[in-house]
Formats: structure tokens, sequence, C-alpha cells
């Protein structure tokens, strides 16, 4: 077998005439990474909301910033190098220029694409140092809690738009002209992606209680790094990495095997095969969904309609590549493989070995909560619609209680929801046992699982009256949660019969006294402070008796004056004042308000410090973190600020309320405490 | 030393070289002629190593090009529409040369540029067809080939640089002992310039003959009898290739000495005999009939 040398003078040659060459795209594609993260955080360092916290500037920062001013650019940047380096595969006259230079295939692939991660390396180094120096002069309060998140991005942008490269060089390594690039690109870097939100659609239009958690982002290079900084999701870097490490191996394979004529007569390829059997794949799921809508469930169109969907593929793709219908029997087989593997797709998820959830062991379950709802109706047989219905809501006791969530929340963008729920071992003997009847249900009724629009089954429904009900259970395990959604007909006495059991566990001693949700009811309670919450202890909706306003507006003063030390105190300035302050009111407002009624969203957070690291022993925090950078947050509401003349205006309550550093530093600890404790439950 | 030996190149379904058998002695200029589509640029893909191969082999002084640096290194292509890089110059262009040509040659290039009328730091997209043919030639001698492809090289030059270019590669073939293989079309280009001159038709070579081989061993003649002589008689006594008859001018192409058929015409006792110059598309077209092609056709 012939060695292979690798030569590195020659290798570093190549990219150094590549770079050269490119040198209009790289100054453009390095200037915008080097202006635009600067641009964009001296943007938010004059916007009041995103300078109001350092949370704010994080979320500034893991958002806008790295996907407008380095993904974006970054992406399109590593699409144009890769098309300009290997576009002259596709031209004769450049072909006989570089091949006959005295650089082996191997060298020639490894110089470009060498200069390509060169040149995106430096853009990411631009993107890395433009945003720090901005940031540095702009905002140094943030700098040091925010700067690991620019080599973040900068990394993640360096990732992505190497997979991007990567996979468009392998593109133009197997294609016979720059059009087939662009659709070998274009179907192979989305066809994945389809497939999966096709897929998707078709176990839940197939199953009641269904799962498909096969994230659609990982099929796509081009979703994957966009998702990867929207999300700042780190471990993405790995499966991005397989984007890489893949179509590198796969192009340079490509491009050292390929012949040098492929480029003068697009000949056929063994690339056009798969992007034959994908495009047809695509079509025949796409289509024979849309026929479910068109022709109202039709299974017969369904089949129909996907394998017509996947021929005319083949035919259309044909034409464009041989502008002849010559040889299209031959070439027919590769769509057929694409509609096989819908076929097989299809079978997977009628037979449910795809889609139906895997129901976990008793012991693997913590806590388990269940919601349901039912609904009876009557149905038209003749013109297929409902004649009327009711609906009944099984709800738990505490159902009347306002602080049904709380979400506690890190610097780190750890958010853990205190739900209602149970961890009583029997309750979650009761809720597996409720889980597997759920899926014996449906199997009993629906097997096999043929796809149905909008997932109603229509033209088998059983004769009136039947029931509709939702019933949701989670059950948390170690890491995960496993959900299962139960929203299609039942009837009979099973169906009964598990609403029964439902709404037993939803309303049992145990249910809702779990130690989380005590958790969560103390944590509101300490907390309390920092949101306003005494307000809270007005019902909704009722007027503040005229004798108690004044007592009320008192209390709402005091928290103001003990929570925001940076507001003028009651002794120092009129309550009106610390109102106005408060709300955002116009003094003349508020010099004439009688009462005040404020609605808030039910919700409050405490987010800790990112550069603050908790800790504990034996449950115990092993120490108070300082208030600094703590918030507390209320959702945003309208409030009616009722007058004395009786006249009566909503305002709007700002979004959030955040407590600065030094502030309300005393009554932290205790929600700090209840969230450890918490923590080390879950 | 070129040497290929039984290639075949296909595209597709097509063949563009068929079995083709070539030797090119070095330091020789070798021509290559053939109509459209005949696969002169094919043979000279293969040779530089654009190309591989289907089957057979082209090899240069015993190694395979394909893929071999040490050959291509001595080698440099020229095609028939050279491309350059984006807002390249005949001093970038050089400079791309001289990065991997090792024995590029900077005096050289200095010289050639004295010779050739280009200005070296103008964008090559700005100049003319000739002129951008002249900057990539300009770049390729200045890279001291051993073997020198070219593809329809002196298209689109005027007379004046034609004649300067065939001058500078005569000189080199001199010198250095340069192995120069050019494919046209236009024989009458190649005529005064070629040692050898080979035609390519339909993928296969059909001759190979040196120039002056080709020139010596063909006449054509103007000839008028006292008597009638028959096509039969002089096709008997002579080696005739062609016959005409203009009234009683008979016009004859003839292969052979050229003494021994005026001894043989002489016995006839023509009033008027004279022997006329054969061009080298005359010769190509009387030696492709005389093998049994339709020489029209295939010479267009």
């Amino acid at each position: 077998m012939k060695k292979t040398v690798i030569r590195s003078k020659t290798v570093w040659r190549v990219v150094t005439t590549q770079l050269r060459a490119q040198y209009i795209l790289l100054a453009l594609g390095l200037g915008a990474l080097l202006l635009l993260p600067a641009i964009s955080v001296l943007f938010a360092a004059g916007n009041e909301w995103y300078m109001k916290s350092l949370a704010g500037m994080l979320g500034f920062l893991k958002d806008e910033t790295v996907f407008f001013c380095g993904m974006l650019p970054m992406m399109f940047f590593a699409l144009l190098l890769a098309v300009l380096q290997f576009s002259y595969l596709f031209h004769r006259a450049r072909v006989d220029g570089v091949h006959s230079l005295p650089v082996t295939r191997v060298e020639l692939f490894l110089g470009r694409v060498g200069a390509a991660v060169l040149a995106m390396a430096a853009g990411a180094v631009l993107f890395a140092a433009s945003a720090l120096s901005a940031l540095l002069f702009a905002v140094p309060q943030f700098f040091p809690d925010t700067w690991y998140v620019v080599l973040e991005n900068a990394v993640m942008i360096f990732v992505g738009g190497l997979a991007i490269y990567f996979f468009t060089a392998m593109c133009a390594a197997f294609a016979g002209s720059v059009w087939e690039m662009v659709l070998s690109t274009a179907v192979l870097g989305l066809g994945g992606t389809v497939a999966n939100v096709c897929v998707g659609w078709l176990v839940r239009a197939s199953i009641p209680v269904s799962a498909y958690s096969v994230s659609g982002d990982v099929f796509s290079p081009y979703i994957l790094p966009w998702e990867t900084v929207v999300n700042h999701e780190t471990w993405m870097l790995l499966p991005l990495a397989l984007w890489i490490v893949v179509p590198f191996a796969v192009g340079f394979w490509g491009f050292c095997r390929r012949r040098s004529e492929l480029g003068e007569g697009g000949f056929a390829t063994g690339f056009q095969k798969l992007v034959r059997a994908v495009t047809a794949l695509d079509a025949a799921l796409v289509m024979s969904i849309l026929s479910l809508y068109m022709f109202r469930s039709s299974y017969a169109m369904y089949v129909l309609c996907g394998a017509v969907a996947a021929i005319a593929s083949g035919l259309v793709l044909h034409l464009l590549y041989t502008h002849s219908p010559k040889g299209m029997w031959k070439a027919a087989r590769w769509s057929a493989a694409g509609l096989c593997a819908a076929a097989v797709l299809n079978l997977c998820v009628a037979m449910g070995w795809i889609g139906v959830p895997r129901i976990p062991e008793e012991d693997e379950v913590a806590a388990v909560r269940v919601d349901t709802s039912v609904e009876e109706a009557g149905w038209n047989t003749e013109t297929g619609g409902m004649i009327g219905s009711y609906t009944e809501t099984v709800w738990n006791e505490y159902n009347d209680e306002e602080m049904r969530f709380l979400n506690v929340e890190t610097g780190e963008d750890v958010l853990n929801t205190v739900e209602p729920g149970s961890v009583d071992r029997a309750d979650v003997q009761k809720a597996v046992a409720l889980a597997r009847s759920m899926l014996e249900a449906q199997r009993a009724r629906h097997f096999p699982f043929l796809p149905q629009a909008d997932g109603v089954w229509r033209g088998s429904t059983p004769a009136p009256p039947y029931k509709i009900f939702r019933l949701e259970e989670k059950l948390y395990l170690e890491g995960r949660t496993v959900t299962l959604s139960c929203r299609d007909l039942f009837d009979g006495e099973r169906t009964d019969g598990m609403l029964a059991d439902a709404a037993a566990l939803a309303s049992s001693e145990t249910y809702d006294r779990a130690p989380n949700r005590e958790a969560a009811v103390s944590a509101a309670i300490a907390i309390r402070p920092f949101v306003y919450s005494e307000v809270k202890e007005t019902p909704p909706d009722l007027e503040i008796p005229e004798a108690d306003r004044e007592a009320v507006r008192a209390r709402l003063v005091e928290a103001a004056r003990r929570d925001n030390a940076g507001l003028p105190a009651p002794e120092d300035a009129p309550d009106e004042a610390v109102l106005a302050a408060l709300f955002g009111l116009d003094m003349e407002d508020v010099e004439k308000m009688g009462g005040v009624q404020i609605e808030v969203e039910p919700d409050a957070e405490v987010a800790f410090s990112g550069g603050v690291l908790l800790t504990s022993q034996r449950g115990k925090p092993d120490r108070y973190a300082s208030a600094e950078g703590v918030r507390a947050k209320i959702g945003g509401g309208m409030q009616t600020m009722t007058f004395e003349s009786g006249a009566s205006t909503n305002v709007m309550v700002p979004q959030l309320v955040d407590v600065y550093p030094g502030q309300g530093a005393n009554l932290f600890p205790e929600a700090l405490q209840i969230y450890l404790e918490y923590a080390d439950r879950t | 030393m070129i040497e290929v030996r039984d290639l075949t190149k296909r595209f597709g379904e097509a063949r563009a070289l068929s079995h083709v058998d070539l030797c090119v002695e070095t330091g020789r200029i070798v021509g290559l002629v053939g109509s459209n589509g005949a696969g002169k640029s094919t043979l000279l893909r293969v040779l530089s190593g654009v190309y591989r191969p289907d089957e057979g082999t082209a090899a240069v002084d015993g190694a395979p090009v394909y893929e071999n640096v040490a050959v291509k290194e001595r080698m440099i292509f020229v095609p028939d529409s050279p491309v350059f890089e984006a807002g390249a110059t005949l001093r970038s262009t050089a400079r791309l040369y001289a990065a991997f040509y090792p024995r590029y040659d900077w005096k050289k290039y200095e010289k050639l540029c004295g010779v050739f009328p280009l200005a070296e730091k103008k964008r090559i997209s700005t100049m003319s067809k000739g002129m951008q043919r002249q900057a990539a030639l300009i770049s390729a001698l200045s890279a001291a080939p051993d073997y020198l492809l070219l593809d329809e090289v002196f298209d689109g030059l005027d007379p004046v640089i034609r004649r300067l270019l065939k001058r500078v590669i005569a000189n080199e073939v001199a010198e250095r002992g340069m192995t120069v293989l050019i494919a046209s079309h236009n024989l009458r280009e190649l005529e005064d310039f070629c040692d050898t001159v080979g035609l390519l038709h339909e993928g296969g070579v059909l001759l190979e003959k040196e120039i002056d081989e080709l020139h010596l061993g063909m006449h054509r003649v103007q000839v008028v009898f006292a008597q009638p002589v028959s096509d039969e008689a002089l096709r008997a006594a002579l080696d005739v290739v062609s016959l005409e008859r203009t009234g009683t001018l008979v016009t004859l192409v003839l292969r052979g000495e050229r003494e021994a058929a005026e001894e043989k015409l002489a016995a006839l006792r023509p009033v008027f005999c004279e022997f006329l110059p054969l061009s080298l598309e005359e010769v190509f077209i009387s030696e492709m009939e005389s093998v049994g092609y339709d020489a029209a056709r295939v010479l267009e």
C-alpha cells in the first residue's frame, strides 16, 4: 500500500495561499466578529433593563450577544468560507490549475481546512477580545462575574462554526456542481431534523400517552450551534464535536478519492443517492402527515400520499440532476429506500416500539404529582360534532392556595420548581400502578397506533356518552422527570376507575403535604418581605375595608423602608414618595389615593449570586451569603388603584423588583436555609 | 521521458481516451493535433496529474504522475483557459508558483517580464485574453520545468508574441533540454515549431511522426504529359496518394523519395513537371486518407 507523506511546509503554503485568496471574506467576517460584540455590550451598558442586575447582564451575554453578534456572523463566515474554498472543484479551469500543482490531495484538503480553522479561531478570539474589552470599559462592575461567559461563548461559536464548515466542505467533496452542493447541504443538513420533527408529530398523533424526547437539534449541523448558544448549553458541544469529526473524516476521504472530472459533467455521485433517499423520506413523512388534515384522517390516503410524495421527489431530483427522464427507474430505487425508511418509522410507531414511555419501577420514583380533569360530552355521529359538554376538574384541597409553585433559582441558572406532590411510598405505588393502567388502557383501545390528525380519532368514536379526560402524572426520578399525559377518549369502567384513582391520589392526606411542599410554603413566607407579599394577605379581588386601609398602607411603607434602603425613609420623606418610587406612580395620583388593592402573580424567585458558592453542612448552610446579587422577583400583573373619588385605575406592577446589594440581608438567610434543605432532599 | 501505455480515460459512459500509447523523448517538442473532442486536453490533464487514468499508465521518467509530487514539481501544465486567484497580479501569481515549485527562478522571471510587455502589478483580470495567457506562461516558464504541457497555448496571442514565445520555449529546450508537449487543433502553428506531431482522433493516436519525415516522404507534383497517361498507368508507376486532373494538368501527391519519383515521371515524358511544397495539414490529410480515415472529417 502506498504510503501518504504529508509535508507540513506544503500544507502551510496551502494555508497561506488560501488565507490570501479569501482576504475579502476574511476582512468582512473578522470585522463583523470584532465590531458586533463590542457594539452590543455597549448597547447593553446603556440599557437600564440589562444594567439592573448581574442576572440581567448575564442573560444578555448568554443570549443576544452570542447569537446575533457571534454565532450568526460565524455561521455565515464558516458557510461562505467552505463554499469559496471548495467551489473550485466545480470549475474545470480552476481544477486544472489547482490539481496540477505539486501538492497531494491530502495536503490540499488539510491546507484548506487549516486556513479555515485559523480564520475561525481568529474570529472567536476577536469576538472574545471585543466583548471582554467592552465589558471591562463599559460595565467593569460586572466583569468579574461575566468574563467566563464570554469565553464560553467564544468556544461555542468557534465549535459551531467548525461544524458548519466541515459539513459544507463534506458536501462539496461529494457534489458535482455548485447547486448540487447547495442542495446536498440543505437536504442533508436539515433532513434529519425534519424527519425527527415528523416522527415526534407522528408519535403524538398516534399514541395518546406518548413520549418522544429525541432532540431534533442534534440532527442538524445548522440548528445545533444555534440551539447551543441560545440555550447556552455547554453539553451540546459534545454532539457538535461529532458534527465536526464525522464530516471531517468523511469529507477528507471523499476529497482525496474525488475524481477531478466530477465537476465537469455532473456525473452521478454516490452522494446523490443519499440525497434522493433523505428527500424521499422527508417528503413521504411530511406529505402523509398533511394528508391527515386534507382527507379527514384517512389511513389509506395517508399511505398513498406518502408514497406519491416519495416518487414525486425522486422524479424532481432526477430531472434536476440529469435534465432528462432517462434512467429514472434505475435511480428510483434510492427514493424507494427513503420511502422504506419512512415505512419503517411508521411501523415502529404503530407497534409502539418508539414513542410509548417506559414506566419506571416504584423504587426509582422519588415523588409523584397528579393533575386530572374530565369532560363528558355527547357526540353527534352524523355531523361528527360535539353536542354539549361540561368540565369537571379534580383538584386537591389546596387548590385555592395562592402559592402553588416556588421557583428557586441560583445565579448558575439552575431552577428548581417546588410543586405540590407526594413522596409518600403508598402514593408512589398507586401512581405507578395508575401509569401502568393508563398504558394498558391505550393499548387495548388504540393498538396498533395509527396516526390521526391532532391525535383525535374520527370515525371510530364510540357511541355517546363518553368522556374526554386529561390525566397528567409526573414521576420524579433521580435527575429526570417522567411525564405521562393522557388526553384521548376513553370510555367504560376502566376510565372511571382510573379517574377515581387519580382523584383519590390528588386529594389524599399525604399528597400536597410532602416536605417539598412544606418547603415551598415556608420559603414563600420567608421571602415575603422581599416581594412585599404582606399585601397578598389581602384576598385578591376584594376591596380593602376602609378601616384597614391605613394599616395596609403603613405595612407596605414599612416593607419598602426596610427592604429599599436606597429609597427615602418614611421619616425623611412622605409615604407617598415611597409608594411612587415603588410602583412608578405619579405623585399626583398617589396623593389622591384612598385605598389600594394589589394583585400579583404568585410566583416568587430567589436568585443567588452566581459568584457565591452555596454549600451546606448536615442540611444547614455553612455560611450565609451576603445579599449581594440576591434579588426577589414578583411576576408582573395589573394592580388596581382606587381613589377617594371612587374612580379606579389599573397600573402595571413592575415585573421585577430587585433587592440590591446590602438590602434585605437580614431576611435572606431563612430563605437560603429552606432552599438548601429542599435542595438536599431532591 | 514521457511514456503513455495503453491509457484509457472514461467520463461516465463516454471514452475520452482509448488505449493510447505515446512516447515523448526528453528535450523534444511534440505537438498533439486533432479535432475537437479528440482527447488532446484529456491526455494533457492525465499527464499533468489532474486526472487519474482509468486503465494503463502515464509516467514521467518511469514514475507515475498522479499524486506524485516529485514528478509534478518538474512539470507545469498551462491549460487552455488559465484561471488566476481573485485580484491576482503577475507578481502575486509568480509568488504562488514560487511557493509550490522548488526550482522557481526569480531571475528568469525578471528576464521574462522584460521580454513580454506585461505590467507586473496590474490585475490580471483586467488584462486581455492574450495577455492573461502570457502571464500564465511567464509564471510557468519561471518555474524552470523539465516538462511543459501547453494546451492551445497560441490562441489569442498576436503573431509577434507567438513568435517570441516560440523562441523562448525553443531556447529553454536548447539550454536545459526541456520537453514540451503542445496540444492544438492548428497544424500550421505547430509546423515550424515541433519536432514530432501526434494525431489524436476519437481517443486514440492515429499517427505519430517526425515533422521532417512527414515532409520528406510526401510530394505534390503538377505535371502535363505530351501524350495522355491514364490514372492506372500513373498509379502503377508511382506511389500515388492522391490524383486530380484539371484539363491536361495532373496534380499528384506522391509518397517516397523525390529523386525516385522524378526518374519515374521523366520516363513518362512530361512537357511540364513541378514539385510543390506540401503543408503539414495536407500531409496529414493524405496520410490519414491512405489509412482509410475520412480526413476532412477528422481535421475540421
